[in-house]
């Protein structure tokens, strides 16, 4: 089913919005919460709960994408769910990103809101200055966390390559972040 | 913020940026999935060419060459490489051989951008639909599943035995790489590491038996290695490389062995890179290659921006597409860059 179909279902309210949903991007979005969760069950909840907002924010959000609105809403989900785990165990995907990320995010705390939205406008322009490919291959790894080997192949690159990659755009972000005051 | 932080941060990310990497990923599949198509297309036109070839061969040749004219006739294959000009793309550099200066490697620019395999995935029609393996005390069988050229330099086809374990062949049935499954289904790396369980063998121990296995499997291809490093990483494993240095000052990167030992000491994976591939070359010549066939063009490029060249030391040449390229990443002060060459100069007979 179309989009823009199953937007009009939770418009109308017809429950049967949730089973389409499910079945054109259930797959899609337990990947995502299995990536930073590496649990089933609890990708399985966070799916569920993925289910859950959708239909308690269509209406009024009106998504232009919504396969990237409810990716974003699983990612939210399963990062929370990480947070507040009691669990020593990390997931494998998520733990070596989160060594990477470790290399490059500024020390300072960003809890005011207007600071938040003015990194995030700098990460969107750094992204939209590089290379396409070696944006896109960052997306794939710390947005929808996936494996470098799971991007090696999607790109027909080797594993090695992928990992340069990556580890160039760090420093190239890390340079960008500081040359904008958030120094590391 | 911390690492959390910047995860959730990444939400923020644009539509149209993260829109662009699933069309991306979409364009890749539809390379894939377009081969069939291809091979179809092909096996019709070899049984059109090969009459028409009957027929024209009966003509006298200044009549073919009435008919046919100069044009050349386009012809499928694996080997047609992908080149997108760039403002930067530049032909033909060469670098003079001279006392200390290397081989003098003729090289063709072809872009910044890492080059991609037309044919990643593919089920190759001649390829042998078993093939018996012995490794580690063991033998099975295992059936053919694709081929794939995406992974390094050689051709690989991939086979499966019944427990899910993986092997790789190139095309010739040269061994190339394992990666267990079934073997190693209780692998429960969080045992050791998340709970801060000390791994059953020691570093030393994992490279002797990374060492062990590898010349047991590769035979006298392993001797031409030489151990590089071994890491334990937070998967619970242990990582081993072993490296073939080539050229005049070890630059340049010729087999690549990796061996993963698990933490309780079993074999997870081992893989030989440029097994097949670098037969294709011509050793007297690579022999030569330093650090400085490469520096010259890169410094052409780059000039006082590059802070150093050859990140980690290395020169790596893969075959894709059926061409050899070289491939350099250069340290400049905005963080890194890549440059793709063809090398056109180094196989043998030439």
């Amino acid at each position: 089913m179309e989009d823009f179909s199953i937007i009009a279902l939770y418009n109308q309210r017809d429950e049967k919005a949730i089973e389409e949903t499910s079945l054109k991007y259930g797959a899609y979005l337990y990947s995502i919460a299995n990536n930073i969760l590496s649990d089933v069950q609890d990708s399985e909840e966070c799916v569920n709960d993925t289910w859950m907002k959708a239909w308690n924010t269509i209406p009024p959000s009106r998504p232009r994408s919504l396969k990237l609105f409810l990716a974003r809403i699983t990612r939210n989900l399963s990062i929370d769910r990480y947070r507040n785990s009691h669990r020593l165990k990390r997931g494998r995907t998520v733990s070596a990103t989160l060594d990477e990320i470790s290399t490059f995010v500024p020390p300072r705390d960003i809890d005011d809101e207007i600071e938040r939205k003015e990194l995030a406008a700098l990460l969107n322009t750094f992204l939209y200055s590089l290379p396409p490919r070696d944006s896109n291959i960052f997306v794939r790894r710390y947005f929808f966390v996936e494996e470098v080997s799971v991007i090696a192949e999607k790109y027909g690159l080797s594993e090695s390559n992928v990992f340069k990659i990556l580890s160039r755009t760090r420093v190239k972000l890390k340079k960008y972040l500081e040359k904008e005051g958030y120094s590391i | 913020m911390n690492e959390v932080d910047f995860l959730e941060l990444m939400n923020e990310v644009d539509d149209g940026i993260l829109e662009r990497s699933e069309r991306d990923v979409l364009d890749m599949k539809k390379k894939t999935s377009s081969v069939w198509l291809r091979v179809g297309a092909l096996a019709a036109c070899i049984c059109i060419v090969a009459a028409v070839g009957f027929i024209l061969m009966q003509w006298p040749e200044s009549a073919l060459t009435e008919m046919i004219g100069e044009s050349e006739t386009e012809t499928v294959t694996t080997a047609t490489f992908d080149t997108t000009a760039t403002d930067d793309m530049v032909d033909d550099i060469e670098v003079n051989v001279s006392e200390g200066r290397g081989y003098g490697l003729s090289l063709v620019q072809i872009d910044k951008e890492a080059p991609s395999y037309n044919n990643p995935y593919y089920e190759r029609e001649d390829a042998e639909p078993t093939r018996t393996v012995t490794l580690f005390g063991k033998t099975r069988t295992a059936k053919y599943v694709e081929t794939s050229e995406w992974m390094g330099s050689d051709i690989k086809d991939e086979y499966k035995d019944a427990l899910g374990n993986t092997y790789d062949f190139a095309e010739d049935g040269t061994f190339l790489s394992y990666v267990g499954s079934g073997d190693t289904a209780d692998f429960r790396p969080a045992l050791y590491y998340d709970k801060g369980i000390a791994p059953d063998i020691n570093e030393d121990e994992a490279v002797a038996l990374a060492e062990k296995v590898g010349r047991e499997i590769f035979g006298e291809d392993f001797d031409k290695v030489k151990f590089e490093s071994v890491e334990y990483n937070n998967f619970g494993e242990y990582h081993v490389q072993f490296y073939q240095r080539l050229g005049a000052d070890g630059t340049l990167l010729g087999l690549t062995c990796d061996v993963t030992i698990l933490a309780d000491g079993r074999v997870y994976s081992l893989h030989m890179g440029n097994r097949a591939a670098f037969r294709e070359l011509d050793e007297s010549k690579y022999a030569l290659v330093t650090k400085a066939d490469v520096e010259a063009p890169a410094k052409a490029l780059y000039g006082e921006d590059a802070d150093g060249f050859l990140h980690e030391d290395i020169i790596e040449i893969r075959k894709m597409n059926g061409r050899f390229i070289l491939y350099v990443m250069v340290e400049t002060r905005g963080g890194g860059e890549d440059i793709f060459y063809e090398v056109t100069d180094l196989k043998s007979g030439k």
